[in-house]
This record gives C-alpha cells, sequence and structure tokens, in this order.
C-alpha cells in the first residue's frame, strides 16, 4: 500500500477531509446525521475549504504585504 | 549591514550557507524560528498551568476545610497582573518591558498558596509548565540540521530569545527538541531584562562572549528584532518570514475561533494541534493514518470519558477487560499524566484477563444456570443444541445424560429457534431441565473451581478491596460483566461493578442494579444518538483496533498453589488466523498509540471535555462508518475474526443481514445511494426501538 502522511500538505487531516465535512453538513440539510451540535456555518466552512485548497499558494505570495493587508484588515473590520 | 528577508525557509539557508565563510559566530533566534508551535497563539499554554495550579490549591483548601474555591481564570487573571507590574517596574529601569518567569510566578504562588510556601511547589509548577512547553514545539528540521552542519564548521552557536522564561528554562526545551549539545550558550532576556527588541542585548552580548559585530551573522523571524535590530550594529541578519508557517498558523487560529462560537469545530480543532510537523510528519502506512487521524480521537474520547467518569464517582480502581483492555490500559498511561497532571485522586489501573468463554463457567459456580443465562447462549446463530451449552459453559455433556433423558431431550436435540428441526415444546422442556435440582447440582459440581480459580485471581489483583470499581470493555451486551458478577455477587465483599463500555448495544436487557450497571461512554442504546449510533455498521472492526496481540482467555484452572490462567493454542488454523490479522492491524494500533498522546496535550492545552469534542467524534463515525469510500473499506476491512462463544453450526432459518461494509467493492463504487440507502435503514431501526 502506498505510504501516506498523516498532515497533508494542506495541512488538513490526510487529505481533504474539509471536502468530507463540507459533504456531511451538506446531506445534514436533508437527512438527519445526527448530533453534530449545530453542525458549521456554510460561509464558516467555504473559508476554510478555499484556505486549505489554496493557501499553499496564496499565504507565501501575500507575506510581503503582511503589514500592510493587517492594517487594511484592521481598517475593514472598524468600518463594520 | 542591512538585514535580508526570505519567505521560504529553503531560500534563506542557501543565503546563509553562501554568507556562511564569513562569518564566526551565528546567532538563533528561538520561537517560530528554531521551534515552532502547533498553537498560533504562544499564550495557549498559560490556562493549562492555572487549571494545574486552581486544582492544587483547592484540593489543598478541601483538606484544610477551607471555604474559598479559586477558579482557573482567577489564578490566571493573578498571574497577568503579576507579570505585567514586573513588566512596568522593568519598563522603568530597562529599555525593554521584560519580565521573568520565576520571579512573578513566586509572587503568585506565594499570594496563591501564603508565605510559607516553600521553592518545591515553583519547582512543580514550573516543571509542568515546561512539559506543556515541550508538548506544543517542534524544532524546524531543516534549520536545526544547518544548525548542526555551522557547528561541524566550528562557529560559535547562540540561541537568543526575547521571552519571559529564564535561559535554563530554554535549554530544558532545547534539550527536548534534541540539539542543546550544539548549542555554545543559550541567552534570554529574563535574566538580564536587556531584549533583542530595543538592540540591548547585542552589545551586552558582544561584550560576554568578546564577539564581533562585522563576523556575525543573526538569523530570527521578526523584522524589528531579529533584522533592524542587529543590522544598526553591523550584524548580518536573515529575517524568516515562511508563508507556509503563516498559513498553518492562520488555520489553527481559525478553527480555534470557530470553535469557540460553533460546538462541532471543538474536536476538530483540537485534531488540528495534534498534527505532526516537520520531521514528525514523515510518509506512514495508511492503516497508520488512519489510525491517527480516526481511530485516535475517538478511542482517546473513550478514554477520557472513562476517566471523567471514575473522578465524578469517585472511583478509585479500573480493571480493563482483556483483550481490547489491552490497547485502553495503553491508551490510558499515555493520556491520563497528561491530563489530568497533578491529580492525586486518579484511578490504579490494572489488565485483566476474561473472557465470555472463561467467565461463564465461573458464573455457574454458586448460583448454577438459569435460564436468562441459557438464553444468551442461543443469541449467536452458530449455536444450536444443548452441547453448545456444554461448550460455553465449560461443562461435560455426557454427566448429564441421564437428566436429559428424563427431560425427554438428547445432545442434539435442536434447542435453537434459527435452525431447522426446532420444536417449541423441546425448548420449553430445556427451560424444565433448567429447574431440575439434580441439573443444577451437576452445574455446579462442574463449574466450582472454575469460579474458585476466578476468585483467587482476582483477590490476588486486589478486586475485593475496593468499594467500587470500573470495569472498562469495548462492548457491546455486557456479556463478560454479566459473568462475573454472577460469579461474585454472593460474597460479601464484593464490590460495586460500574461498567464503563465503549459502546452499549444492550441487545438483550442487562440487569442493571446499584451494585452492577454498565454505560456506554460513546454509544449507548439508553440515549438517542443517532450518529454514534454508526458504530453497529462494524463492531468487529473497533475490537480487532483494539485487541490485545495475545490469544485469548480460555478459562481458570485451578491447581494446588492457587489457579491458573488457561489461554488458547495459537499453532492451529484460527490461532494462525489470528497472529495475521494482529500483523495486519499493527500499523492502525501503531497511528492509535501516537494520536492518543497528541490528543492528550492538545486537550490539556484546549481545556477540552468529552462533551466538547463528541460532536466531532459523532462527525467522525458517521463519515468513516456510514458513509466510507470504497477505498476505505478495501484498505482496512478486517481479514479475520475470531469468536469461540458463536458456535460452528450454519442457521438455516436467517437471513444474513445485509451490511455496508461486506457489500462488494463494485457496488460501492457504481451505487451512489447505497450509503443512503443503509442509513435511512438505520434511522428507521432506531425509530422502531
Amino acid at each position: 500500500m502506498k505510504k501516506q502522511y498523516v498532515t497533508g500538505k494542506n495541512y488538513d487531516l490526510g487529505e481533504g477531509e474539509i471536502g468530507r465535512v463540507i459533504s456531511l453538513i451538506l446531506r445534514d440539510k436533508f437527512i438527519p446525521m445526527g448530533n453534530l451540535n449545530g453542525g458549521s456555518r456554510l460561509k464558516g466552512l467555504l473559508v476554510l475549504f478555499l484556505s486549505h485548497a489554496f493557501g499553499r499558494h496564496i499565504f507565501p505570495r501575500i507575506i510581503p504585504w503582511e503589514h500592510k493587508l493587517h492594517r487594511l484588515y484592521l481598517l475593514i473590520n472598524r468600518n463594520k | 549591514m542591512s538585514m535580508q528577508q526570505f519567505y521560504a525557509l529553503g531560500q534563506l539557508i542557501e543565503e546563509g550557507e553562501r554568507i556562511s565563510n564569513t562569518v564566526d559566530t551565528v546567532s538563533f533566534d528561538l520561537f517560530d524560528t528554531l521551534l515552532i508551535r502547533r498553537i498560533h497563539n504562544p499564550d495557549m499554554v498559560k490556562p493549562a498551568v492555572a487549571r494545574y495550579i486552581c486544582h492544587k490549591i483547592n484540593k489543598r483548601a478541601a483538606k484544610e476545610g477551607t471555604r474559598k474555591k479559586w477558579t482557573w481564570e482567577q489564578v490566571q487573571k493573578l498571574r497577568d497582573t503579576f507579570e505585567q507590574e514586573q513588566r512596568q517596574q522593568t519598563g522603568q529601569r530597562f529599555d525593554d518591558f521584560e519580565a521573568c518567569y520565576p520571579d512573578y510566578m513566586g509572587q503568585l504562588v506565594t499570594a496563591i498558596f501564603g508565605e510559607q510556601e516553600d521553592k518545591s511547589l515553583l519547582r512543580e509548577i514550573t516543571d509542568y509548565e515546561l512539559a506543556v512547553e515541550n508538548s506544543v514545539l517542534v524544532p524546524r528540521h531543516d534549520l536545526v540540521e544547518w544548525l548542526k552542519r555551522l557547528k561541524g564548521q566550528g562557529k560559535k552557536i547562540l540561541v537568543v530569545s526575547d521571552v519571559y522564561l529564564p535561559a535554563a528554562h530554554l535549554e530544558r526545551m532545547i534539550e527536548h527538541a534534541g540539539f542543546l549539545d550544539q548549542v555554545d550558550a543559550v541567552i534570554s532576556s529574563a535574566d538580564s531584562f536587556l531584549a533583542k527588541a530595543s538592540g540591548k542585548a547585542f552589545p551586552m552580548l558582544q561584550e560576554q562572549f568578546g564577539l564581533n559585530y562585522e563576523r556575525w551573522l543573526h538569523v530570527g523571524d521578526n523584522p524589528v528584532s531579529d533584522g533592524g535590530r542587529p543590522a544598526e550594529r553591523g550584524i548580518q541578519s536573515l529575517v524568516l518570514r515562511d508563508g507556509l508557517e503563516k498559513m498553518r498558523k492562520s488555520l489553527a487560529k481559525r478553527y480555534y475561533n470557530y470553535a469557540l462560537g460553533q460546538p462541532f469545530y471543538r474536536g476538530r480543532c483540537l485534531q488540528q494541534l495534534m498534527l505532526p510537523l516537520e520531521a514528525e510528519n514523515i510518509p506512514q502506512h495508511p492503516l497508520y493514518v488512519k489510525g491517527f487521524n480516526v481511530f485516535a480521537p475517538i478511542l482517546a474520547g473513550f478514554i477520557q470519558g472513562v476517566a471523567e467518569h471514575c473522578l465524578h464517582a469517585g472511583i478509585r480502581r479500573i480493571y480493563f477487560f482483556s483483550r481490547e483492555g489491552w490497547l485502553f490500559e495503553q491508551l490510558w498511561n499515555r493520556m491520563i499524566p497528561k491530563m489530568y497532571a497533578g491529580r492525586e485522586d486518579l484511578p490504579e489501573t490494572s489488565y485483566f484477563y476474561v473472557s465470555r468463554m472463561a467467565l461463564a463457567p465461573a458464573s455457574c459456580g454458586h448460583a448454577g444456570l438459569d435460564q436468562e443465562h441459557a438464553d444468551i447462549v442461543f443469541l449467536p446463530s452458530g449455536n444450536k443444541d444443548f452441547r453448545d451449552v456444554c461448550r460455553v459453559f465449560g461443562l461435560e455433556a455426557d454427566a448429564f445424560s441421564d437428566i436429559l433423558t428424563s427431560h425427554e431431550l438428547r445432545q442434539d436435540t435442536v434447542l435453537s429457534p434459527l435452525h431447522e428441526g426446532f420444536l417449541p415444546r423441546n425448548r420449553l422442556c430445556f427451560n424444565e431441565m433448567l429447574q431440575d435440582e439434580f441439573f443444577q447440582d451437576e452445574v455446579r459440581k462442574q463449574t466450582l473451581p472454575a469460579q474458585q480459580a476466578l476468585h483467587r485471581y482476582m483477590e490476588e489483583q486486589g478486586f475485593f478491596q475496593e468499594s467500587d470499581v470500573a470495569l472498562v470493555d469495548i462492548g457491546w451486551l455486557g456479556t463478560i460483566q454479566r459473568f462475573l458478577y454472577r460469579s461474585i455477587e454472593h460474597r460479601e465483599d464484593a464490590p460495586r461493578c460500574h461498567g464503563l463500555l465503549f459502546g452499549a448495544t444492550r441487545g438483550i436487557p442487562y440487569p442493571t442494579t446499584p451494585a452492577n450497571s454498565i454505560t456506554g461512554i460513546i454509544y449507548d442504546r439508553d440515549r438517542f444518538d443517532l450518529a454514534a449510533s454508526t458504530v453497529l455498521y462494524n463492531r468487529d472492526l473497533f475490537e480487532e483496533a483494539c485487541r490485545a496481540p495475545h490469544s485469548t482467555l480460555n478459562g481458570y484452572r485451578l491447581t494446588e498453589e492457587g489457579y491458573e490462567l488457561v489461554f488458547r493454542h495459537e499453532d492451529d488454523a484460527i490461532g494462525q488466523a489470528e497472529k495475521e490479522q494482529d500483523r495486519f492491524f499493527a500499523p492502525l494500533q501503531e497511528g492509535i498509540m501516537a494520536g492518543a498522546e497528541q490528543y492528550a496535550a492538545s486537550a490539556a492545552i484546549l481545556g477540552y471535555a468529552v462533551r466538547d469534542v463528541k460532536p466531532w467524534l459523532n462527525y467522525l463515525l458517521v463519515s468513516r462508518m456510514a458513509f466510507p469510500k470504497a477505498k476505505e473499506i478495501k484498505e482496512i476491512c478486517q481479514r479475520h475474526h475470531l469468536d469461540d462463544f458463536h458456535g460452528q453450526h450454519k442457521a438455516t432459518k436467517v437471513a444474513a443481514a445485509k451490511e455496508l461494509w461486506k457489500c462488494s467493492l463494485v457496488k460501492l463504487r457504481w451505487r451512489p445511494f447505497l450509503r443512503i440507502e443503509f442509513f435511512l435503514r438505520l434511522i428507521k431501526d432506531h425509530l422502531h426501538s
């Protein structure tokens, strides 16, 4: 059997756990899957999915502008 | 000199290698450079220490009869206050607002425990804090390897950190990370209050070690402290701003923040902190990965549940039943000292050799064989007649010939309704025979030695010394505990038995009394829990995953010296098949044990109880048991499963139950609604029951 990593390259559990979470949460909308204690909000799931899926390419590219982005982030939060 | 920034570790090391010929001294920042943390915020270790202190003071208060009870939040607040006060005082004398851990923690210990408190308590608390820190620290493999190469080239290696821990504490962390022997000196701002942030640390180092600024290279992660400040002095500096590290921490932070508002994420957040990093994350067998990512949190959650139950009920002794208890005991030993550090009321543990086949005869030594227990034999479809009753209860069938005849029965009279030739009248005759005193006398005569041997074994194990004992097993009906309790209930010194099962399916009602009960920790049929009930999809899988690598117990034999445990031979075909199965699941068990250790460290930091992580455990169960991928079933499905209790007869009147895990791979791959179909069937069964 082909060896695998416990921590995936995208810092997920193995490979594609976030995809499984999304599919189960969506299934839970139609058939009760049991006590998932409210499950998750779809917006949060989407953010996590994007972070896991594309973070590896995005973070190294935006880190030179980390301070400017942080200021922008604070500004947006203040105006909310 | 100017600083250079790098956004990937490889680039930094390449540049460092290039300029290493021009320097004699290389100083490294410690945190987020040589050592990275699994957690996104270093302050997350502090609540764990506050809980540790809180437990210690409350225990002492209870002993002394003091009314005041501390909460960990109060302890944490006091610690923060003392730390801030010291930082303010330092700021008046130095450029940096530094603090020194032994100083303000000494103040804290005195404030909480009283003036008379000696240094040993502070040492104990410090040891715990460093142990928690070590559990979240991981050395950056490539950077440490470069450090070793530099040391090999004869460079002076310094580790410099702006932190509240003194150098002696940092040395313990570096030692734990495994490269203290490569470092010439460790310097902390907590000792001198001269930090890198203000740049004052560099002249101090230059003077202390007689360094030349021009032949000095500094490596760190902070553009100001590790970049600008050394560059101002003419020191070459390399600053690492690692995008992937940023991503990892950002994810950890996101999971943590989500977990604050959405309980579903608590278990996921815990698993994010469990993940192996850097050199820990090496390619592993697929079953190891399953063990670490799926089985470890579920089984660790079970062990945590057992600990919580025992602490709540004041149970001081736990017996882990063989053979699944072997893994449970290993997990307990790896997890519980970390999770409940400093607690003296933790129960003692023992591994207890039992099996249904060994306990069934012992259960009849005093009480004989009643109908309720005889009926258990006919639950599995493989058992058919009186010979199966004798096999299970260790009886010699020939000795009952006359009694059988007097009740119009033979040894091969079919007594199970699942087999061809069954007549209800025969079962009535059998039940009548169970009322026969001659029958019961013969049963007692034959089974008494087994019971006496069991009692000797239990006495040796200290079973009768406690008033309450916890009996931990995988599940499912509680038959083992039922037999065990029946064999001791007549004794006056019999303890109250609290059965703590991974899953309690309660296929037959358990005779619950205040002195003898079972509770399912992960799944209990008495609690409506649809998600957790998915363990029923493949119970054998959990049994095999937890099973000890030794053969099953066949019985307790009475000897002149005391007793003897009789194990099943391993040299026959079934024994060999079991060994093969054990070898097959060895990587899975390795993964479970490694994962459980990380679970304990993460749970101690996050302060989560089982109820916090249960929604995530439910998700893991549903996604892996009810909605598995075809590939997963193929990878993990067990090859052999031995059960001596089940007979060898083939039932003719029972249709094989349809099970998802026994469907063909073609079906699993190409029938898109197959899993939904089975899940709807599970819901239906639940609603009916």
